[in-house]
């Protein structure tokens, strides 16, 4: 059954696109949206509601829509949750019902209406209790899997999302009539404006009214305004764009619908983009949306606001079967009635809530009016065929009618101005929330946003609203005249309050998405549930993808009702952003799959791809984890090999991802010293020292070596993990604790490519690579030495004698350029020794064999003393952190101490994050003695070791305890040993 | 031994995508040049001598005879030239500035795109938060671009621009880029 066309409205009727609902070909024309579409093909039934399933249609025109939720094929995918409302037609668009099996008609699960007494707000809550395990495993996965608004589909997004930042002046959140007159005047006096609106057309609720405009028809008023803003460099239009929401210091987010009119995004080309605005201020010029009030079996498809059907007449050009019934509280009545005559479809009767006395301006078409009466039931299971009445003397009728239009006041769109926190306030002249005269960040509202719904005072009040605005920001103003307003309709005026109607037990729907009823709400408050946030918890109203656009101040005035409270008294909710829905797609943007964070390569990343490293993600860098060899079939058997060769012979390692910062000034060393816990103003030039940096509570914060390269120069090393918080914390000292110091940061790490070069034949690797004329002898560079100097002839660069591995070991640094290939000769000498390049798992086996903490101890929770470190803290200086790490608290008796662990059994494995509890204790937490940071195989030792924290643990090596974890559930006998595993004395690295 | 790109290559990527193009341009010297307030007279005018410079203002750069410095906090610039120096940029600049100032060689560790084209705007848009349609030549400003902190400099406005960022982030500021371009 088809609706007939008009040939008005603003529709291009040469354009005709073909796309199926529920795999029934239908066709429509461009400048329909599915909903328009779909009415016009006669198809009222959409979908299923959400708890109970009971049939229902489109209740709107715009993407307050909670019903018409469809899902949609794209790009051979699928996608949940499309507003009908807002999905421009496209050719080959096929859209499906949701929450419906086997089909839209003919719902299995409508058994759930049948069963409503039982599933009252909350009821799981109530319900499903015992047995306890049946939770879980019984109920959980069925209400889930009934629950639910559409289904979610797991495969990747085949669409492309992109993201960006625009700057204006003035963002105009709105291209209705408010909206578009505040961007020509704004535009005209200068400044640069930003005009987004979530349409297609611009124009807003002119498009679907009939009032004329400077003698014009809304639609070509709007667009003339839009032209003429064109032609200024200053303006610039987002159509199709949703302005979501609204953040500190000016900042607006908005997603753009690029493409999702169309079947597949251009080649390339995004489907959404979702912008970040920065705007010095902000009229927001949203309209106002058509409230919903509840009364028995309201939820209907044929039942829709009467807005809606005006836009579906006016804009659509619909004309559907009648007869139409229209039920209003104020003027918008005989507006939707005069148009839809007009228009030449029937209406059966308008029923007048307002009990006042007016003449029947409606009766020479045959429309009865009812002043001072309610609808107070609908009958029809899947589309409304007859409403029944109350009139004014209290007489019952039951009129046939094959849509009913409802509308019973408007509320401005205020969601933007609340996302600050700013609470709306209640306006009694218009029985709505609008929002606080003063908002932040140079926020203005205009327009039915604002509460002033008839286009002439509109008009008074964005010229108004936008000149403060000009003057605010510095601009001067132009005059210009509003255009003349024909055809005016007051449609607010003289309006009733109707809220909900009552009418035995039937059910009055609130929220039409979240199948919320007034009942709902009165359980709400009979339970105890008064407070507007309980409310919305315990009910669910105003929450999902509609986020209660259309409900919550109904639902609001209900509970003010049955608290005896008027509305402003009983408080309204924060709205919070987004407006809309918005996708995960559209929030990660460019940021996928492989590319879904940046990633840092290191200087050898290119030479280790060649020799088939096996890569590891430490924070953003890319690691060599290991290099395997042909016969190693796993990585144990590689990460033995380098650590036993770079022991026994020479390894070499990329270390620059380790933080590396240049300091300099006058003041360098005075900064060291007060920034490092251990004294560093004797450190003479051409020498290194290690460095433990607190935090100013007295936890350790990072660790490192630093290298006084001249009197007033310095390179600091950090932890490749804590490098910019290292240097972000040294800026925060340079310039705010101490801004007299004459000291100068610059981050290096990025600038020189630094190679550990470890073992024994260390120093006859390095005296290949370095140029003859440099001294690297023993007495020459002795441990903790460093210099500059110059290697493979003539090539700058840096070398530090220092070992994070206990061998003898130095670290070379050479600009970042040449770090590709310093990695490819340093290993091709190494291998003259049978020397190897090993990775980070080598590197981390090796320095727990040390003992040398890393990540894993410096953990946030550990002082110096834990760490075996307290005498770093130097008592003859000041420093960060050194007076609050002397608290008592973190010098209790029974403190952590970093131990070695060390399995009874060769063959037991110690695992990270196992607890240590001591022999023949209970394994409970009271009787913790403390935790494994770090573990490893030891190819030296030939057996699983550990570093951990143990209370009291310098006090008890020796011992047998028990490492337990209870993940695993193991309990492994081992013995507490110093933390140094290999050579205990540094005679190695000192060699 | 060979100095590479950080992309491991010898030569300068160089595309046209879109109407725009995107190359990487080498960068022969580069240096970080700090002071303290009480020099900064001196350190004028010995970059007045030495390069016939003065130091730019915030969020500008100043170039003269294909060096270009410019400003990135108090009391600290970054000097770039086009010329390459043996011994270090840093070994030159103290030589010819002082040993008063601290002076930073970072010729390696920035990678340096140019984007030109006439909407090269529209790619900027999508990538950083810099109002680039109000830069004008020279002008030289902070960012950042997914999550990396860059440098953007107005080459000349509103058609070309040059985007500094760390070497080793070279990979996936160049994806973002080139997708950008892409999209638009």
């Amino acid at each position: 059954m088809t609706n007939k066309r008009s040939k008005g409205g603003i529709i291009d009727y040469s354009k005709v696109i073909y796309f199926s609902f529920n795999n029934k070909s239908l066709c429509g024309f461009k400048g329909d949206t599915l909903a328009s579409a779909l009415i016009a093909n006669g198809i009222f039934l959409v979908g299923r509601s959400f708890k109970y399933h009971r049939p229902r249609g489109v209740m709107s025109a715009g993407s307050e829509e909670p019903n018409g939720l469809v899902t949609i094929k794209r790009s051979g995918s699928t996608v949940p949750n499309v507003l009908a409302t807002t999905l421009e037609l496209y050719p080959g668009l096929e859209a499906f019902s949701q929450n419906c099996w086997p089909s839209v008609e003919n719902d299995f699960l409508a058994i759930n209406d049948l069963l409503a007494p039982f599933l009252t707000a909350g009821f799981y809550y109530k319900t499903f209790m015992w047995p306890k395990s049946f939770w879980e495993a019984v109920y959980e996965p069925i209400i889930r899997k009934a629950a639910g608004l559409g289904s979610l589909n797991t495969k990747s997004d085949p669409d492309e999302y992109d993201k960006g930042f625009l700057h204006c002046d003035l963002l105009v959140v709105g291209a209705g009539v408010a909206g578009l007159w505040a961007a020509k005047l704004a535009t005209k006096a200068g400044l640069k404006v930003l005009l987004a609106d979530e349409d297609f057309l611009v124009g807003g609720r002119t498009l679907s009214e009939t009032e004329l405009l400077g003698g014009m028809k809304g639609v070509d008023w709007a667009s003339k305004i839009l032209d003429e803003l064109k032609r200024s460099a200053n303006f610039r239009y987002l159509s199709r764009t949703t302005v979501y929401g609204t953040y500190d210091h000016g900042i607006f987010g908005a997603l753009e619908k690029v493409s999702d009119h169309m079947p597949v995004s251009p080649e390339g080309k995004p489907r959404q983009t979702l912008w970040r605005i920065y705007s010095r201020a902000s009229l927001i010029c949203s309209g106002a949306t058509e409230r919903i009030t509840a009364f028995p079996n309201n939820d209907r498809p044929g039942i829709m606001q009467a807005g809606a059907l005006r836009s579906f007449v006016n804009r659509w050009s619909i004309i559907p079967k009648g007869p139409v019934i229209v039920f209003s509280s104020t003027g918008d009545g005989e507006r939707t009635v005069r148009d839809l005559l007009s228009n030449g479809i029937s209406v059966r009767a308008l029923i007048d809530s307002r009990e006042i006395t007016k003449e029947n301006i409606f009766e020479s078409d045959g429309v009865e009016v009812f002043r001072g009466a309610k609808v107070i039931d609908t009958f029809g299971r899947k589309g409304i065929t007859h409403a029944e009445i109350e009139t004014e003397i209290g007489e019952k009728k039951k009129l046939e009618c094959r849509l009913l239009a409802v509308s019973t006041g408007w509320n401005p769109n205020i969601h933007l101005t609340s996302h600050h926190r700013a609470k709306p306030r209640w306006n009694k002249k218009i029985h709505s929330f609008v929002a606080q005269d003063k908002l932040p960040n140079n926020m203005f509202v205009a327009g039915a946003a604002a509460g002033v719904f008839s286009t002439p005072d509109i008009f008074t009040d964005v010229t108004k609203k936008t000149e403060i605005i000009i003057a605010l920001l510095g601009f001067k103003k132009s005059k210009f005249t509003a255009p003349s307003v024909e055809n005016i309709f007051y449609a607010q005026v003289e309006s009733d309050v109707i809220w909900h109607i009552s009418n035995g037990n039937k059910r009055a729907w609130v929220d039409l998405q979240n199948d919320v009823t007034v009942k709902d709400i009165q359980l709400s408050h009979q339970e105890g549930f008064v407070s507007v946030e309980h409310l919305k918890r315990y009910t669910t109203l105003g929450m999902a993808t509609d986020q209660g656009k259309n409900s919550n101040v109904t639902g609001l005035a209900i509970m003010a009702e049955i608290t005896g409270k008027s509305l402003e008294n009983v408080g309204t909710t924060i709205f919070r952003p987004p407006y809309i829905p918005i996708s995960i797609g559209a929030l990660a943007g460019r940021s996928r799959d492989k590319n879904f964070r940046p990633v840092r390569l290191t200087p050898s990343h290119h030479w280790a791809k060649e020799n088939g490293a096996v890569f590891i993600e430490a924070g953003q860098w890319l690691r060599a984890q290991y290099f395997p060899r042909p016969g190693e079939t796993n990585w144990r058997q590689s990460v033995d090999r380098e650590v036993l060769v770079t022991r026994s012979s020479v390894g070499v390692c990329d270390v620059s991802t380790l933080g590396k910062i240049d300091i300099q000034g006058k003041d360098s060393t005075e900064f060291i010293n007060r920034v490092y816990a251990n004294g560093f103003a004797r450190l003479p030039v051409g020498k290194s020292r290690y460095g433990l940096m607190l935090r100013e509570d007295g936890i350790v914060m990072d660790d490192g070596t630093t290298a006084r390269l001249g009197e007033t120069h310095y390179i600091m090393t950090t932890t490749t993990a804590n490098a910019v918080g290292v240097f972000r914390h040294l800026e925060f000292c340079r310039q705010c604790l101490w801004p007299n110091l004459d000291v100068h940061l610059i981050s290096t790490t990025e600038s020189w490519a630094q190679f550990a070069i470890a073992g024994p034949n260390s120093r006859r690797v390095l005296r290949k690579v370095v140029d003859k004329e440099f001294d690297i002898s023993n007495d020459a560079f002795p441990f903790m030495a460093c210099g500059e100097l110059t290697v493979f002839s003539g090539i700058r660069a840096r070398l530090f004698r220092i070992s994070f591995s206990g061998e003898l070991a130095y670290e070379v640094a050479v600009p970042s350029k040449f770090g590709n290939s310093m990695m490819a000769k340093l290993t091709e000498v190494a291998a003259e020794f049978d020397g190897v390049p090993y990775g980070t798992e080598a590197l981390g086996v090796m320095r727990i064999e040390k003992g040398h903490v890393a990540g894993n101890e410096l953990n946030g929770q550990t002082t110096a003393r834990d760490l075996g470190m307290a005498k770093f803290v130097s008592t003859k200086k000041d420093s960060i952190g050194a007076v609050l790490s002397r608290r008592e608290g973190l010098n209790s008796d029974d403190g952590y101490s970093l131990v070695g662990i060390k399995p009874h059994s060769k063959s037991d494995v110690l695992v990270a994050g196992s607890h240590l509890f001591s022999n023949g204790s209970e394994i409970t937490a009271k009787f913790d003695q403390g935790y494994i940071t770090s573990a490893a195989y030891s190819p030296s030792l030939e057996s699983s070791i550990a570093l951990g924290l143990l209370k009291r643990g310098d006090k008890r090596i020796g011992e047998n305890i028990k490492v337990v974890n209870l993940l695993a559930k193991s309990n492994t006998e081992a013995k507490v040993v110093s933390p140094h595993f290999i050579d205990p004395n540094g005679e190695r690295l000192r060699g | 031994m060979k100095a590479l790109t950080p992309f491991g290559i010898e030569y300068m990527k160089k595309r046209l995508i879109n109407g725009i193009n995107i190359n990487e341009e080498e960068i022969k010297a580069l240096a970080s040049i700090g002071c303290a307030g009480s020099l900064h007279k001196a350190l004028s005018r010995k970059l007045k001598k030495t390069f016939n410079m003065q130091t730019p203002s915030p969020g500008q750069s100043v170039s003269k005879n294909n060096n270009r410095l410019c400003w990135t906090a108090q009391g600290q610039w970054l000097l770039e030239s086009d010329k390459t120096f043996s011994q270090g940029f840093d070994a030159y600049l103290i030589e010819n500035l002082g040993k008063e100032f601290a002076i930073t060689d970072q010729t390696s560790g920035w990678v340096k795109f140019s984007l030109s084209g006439n909407h090269v705007l529209t790619v900027l848009e999508k990538c950083i938060m810099l109002d680039c349609h109000e830069m004008t030549a020279g002008a030289f400003n902070r960012c950042s671009m997914e999550h990396i902190g860059i440098y953007v400099l107005c080459e000349k406005a509103k058609y070309e621009f040059s985007i500094y960022g760390p070497r080793s982030f070279a990979q996936s500021l160049y994806h973002s880029l080139t997708q950008a371009i892409k999209s638009i």
